[in-house]
């Protein structure tokens, strides 16, 4: 042993170098067994659960199964009356005839809630910033998704109250990003800023708890099986001004933020229909 | 066998210098979650105060805290801190009428003192708690609106400010002794300021030693106690009654300053037509260095003030009724004494232990 230490001193400057590959070493060898165990264990023991079984057989269903615990990556496109949005400039008219460019496009995403095929729900509990001009930000993966059969899903347009007035946190919900109130209390949800017509500008930033949007969508008009399946949504912004009451710069306002009672009612009403599943596949 | 008894030698030395080395290196910087030793008032009426389970006071982090509220790195240019505006000498508030931005900008609220804050917390359970308008509701949030207002320290991101801690030479091993990580973030920087300054308590007025029996009361204080906690001033429904210690009610109120309040005060913040112009009921303490008096620092002098309550108040849609209730009486009518009176009572919250640098 002795030997083996003065040889690597040779080749090391350091004691505490030589000590700690010799304990690599040590822990190689101690670990090996170990690990040749686990290699010959780990194809046994998954499927001995009762659930998962049947999940894994079933065929006559529809909406999503999920196997065994999986990942579901999540994906949201951007649109204006069917059509991708380019930012800043191209001009837009709404149902109020109003014209204007979309510059800045930014919301949260959180409470994704999976209902299960027997009613119970399920909120993956994770937060999300979307900003479209930053494409990376708009695909995410869950992982540890409960292996389950599931029928719907519902995620809201913004931040729980929980989370919208409880201490600072870090993460999508740092307040470094912008998205959040410092002369008000909590986050701004949905923010979309643009130019509207005759020099004038627009500004939407809703929030406050009692304002914010969850939208409900179906899944049972897929038919999908898989432990990583793929999700995408689509959010049509045309729809944040008509639906069921249309939005005019004029009427509701150039700003709208979530302390303007009357017209953030209406837009939070037009956005229940704003996203939609555009595909879930394998 | 002397080449490898030197070796041996050296190896040892290795070891010993490596020992001596390590523990020493960054120690005084390495985390340290100590706590702060927060020391209540024991007057009878204070009680103790939340504090959030997230943000505990530790003697790294409030002097963290310490060190980012005096500090100009946290504005734009680097020339303006928190002290700027909120000065000890002040009792934390400005001297000013309207305080002064980073690069010049006239704001236009008067800063508030800073004393006795995280009792709002406790008797305040509206969510709107900071700020004149109740626009933060804990001191976390609110330590984060100055660093951008536009009219105050005037950072257009918090990144910025992030990243001028980060890059700073001392910063990162403060922040790693006290949130235990190097890592500056929006979030331990407003926990830091909040942390210290919920260790800004003011307790020891002539008030206070004569609530601990360690001075008697002028005949004038305890006359102008009377009008304060009875209905011929009726100062005591906004500024608490004398059983407690805090001489504010940590609400909001429109005191009839204006007919037509030009600030919509917890308005903006609630969008509710009743909170028009209602603005946050601060402490009677340490008045002597908090003027210029009300939101818009309009009245220079403490006289002024009781003249206004005397006889200077305003009507509108949303004022308070304990304000209201005099107007057919055409003000409350205190006689020159009586105001003299109320004003000594008023000095006798002054507590001049607070406003001196410890």
């Amino acid at each position: 042993m002795v030997n083996i230490i003065f040889f690597l001193m040779n080749k090391m400057d350091f004691l505490s170098l030589a000590q700690t590959k010799l304990k690599n070493l040590i822990f190689l060898v101690a670990i090996l067994p170990l690990i040749l165990v686990g290699c010959k264990d780990d194809p046994t023991p998954t499927p001995t659960e009762p659930g998962i079984n049947s999940l894994d057989t079933l065929t006559n269903f529809t909406g999503l199964v999920v196997p065994k615990t999986g990942s579901i990556t999540f994906s949201m496109d951007y649109q204006f009356a069917g059509v991708p949005i380019i930012f800043e400039s191209k001009n837009y008219v709404n149902a109020a005839k109003d014209t204007f460019t979309i510059n800045a496009l930014k919301h949260y995403l959180s409470n994704i809630t999976l209902t299960k095929s027997n009613g119970s729900k399920l909120n993956l509990g994770t937060y999300h910033l979307l900003n479209p001009q930053a494409p990376g930000s708009t695909i995410f993966t869950i992982d540890n998704v409960p292996a389950g059969h599931y029928t719907g899903m519902q995620i809201a347009l913004g931040i729980d109250s929980t989370r919208n007035y409880g201490g600072l946190q870090e993460g999508a919900l740092d307040p470094s990003w912008g998205m959040f109130w410092t002369w008000n209390t909590g986050y701004i949800f949905f923010r979309i800023n643009g130019n509207a017509s005759a020099g004038k500008s627009f500004s939407y930033d809703l929030g406050g708890s009692e304002h914010l949007v969850r939208v409900n969508m179906d899944l049972t008009t897929y038919k999908v099986k898989s432990v990583n399946p793929r999700l995408g949504m689509l959010m049509d912004v045309n729809e944040l001004f008509q639906n069921p009451e249309n939005i005019s710069f004029e009427k509701d306002g150039y700003t709208i933020h979530s302390n303007s009672d009357g017209p953030i009612v209406k837009v939070s009403a037009n956005m229940l229909d704003m996203v939609s599943v555009k595909f879930l596949e394998n | 066998m002397k080449a490898r008894n030197l070796l041996v030698g050296l190896l040892f030395l290795g070891i010993w210098s490596s020992c001596k080395k390590d523990p020493e290196v960054g120690d005084s910087y390495a985390y340290n979650p100590e706590p702060y030793n927060l020391v209540l008032p024991n007057n009878l009426g204070w009680s103790s105060f939340p504090i959030p389970a997230d943000n505990p006071l530790t003697n790294a982090g409030v002097a963290l805290g310490e060190k980012l509220f005096f500090d100009p790195i946290l504005s734009a240019n680097n020339t303006q801190s928190c002290a700027s505006c909120h000065q000890i000498s002040n009792s934390f508030a400005d001297s000013n009428k309207f305080s002064i931005g980073a690069f010049g900008q006239v704001g236009n609220r008067a800063a508030m003192p800073l004393f006795n804050l995280a009792w709002t917390d406790k008797y305040n359970l509206t969510g709107h708690r900071y700020f004149w308008d109740g626009g933060a509701n804990d001191l976390e949030r609110q330590a984060l609106g100055p660093i951008l207002n536009p009219v105050e320290m005037a950072n257009t991101s918090l990144f910025d400010v992030v990243a001028r801690l980060q890059n700073h030479a001392e910063y990162p091993s403060l922040f790693r002794k006290a949130f235990g990580s190097d890592s500056v973030t929006s979030v331990k920087l407003a926990k830091a300021l909040a942390q210290y300054e919920r260790t800004l308590i003011s307790s020891n007025s002539n008030w206070d030693k004569a609530e601990r029996r360690q001075r008697l009361r002028t005949q004038s204080e305890i006359n102008g106690m009377v009008i304060f906690s009875t209905e011929k001033g009726d100062c005591f429904h906004c500024h608490g009654n004398l059983s407690s210690p805090y001489f504010t009610d940590f609400g909001f109120h429109n005191n009839g300053l204006m007919a037509n309040p030009k600030d919509s005060g917890l308005f903006r913040i609630t969008g509710r037509p009743e909170d028009f112009g209602k603005m946050k009921t601060p402490s009677l303490r340490n008045l002597s260095f908090t003027g210029p008096y009300m939101h818009d620092g309009r009245f220079k002098t403490l006289m002024e003030v009781i003249e206004f309550y005397n006889s200077g108040t305003q009507n509108s849609p949303t004022v308070d009724p304990m304000i209201s209730k005099s107007f057919p009486h055409g003000g409350l009518n205190l006689t020159p004494p009586e105001k003299i009176d109320l004003l000594n009572f008023l000095l006798s919250l002054n507590d001049s232990s607070f406003v001196v640098n410890k």
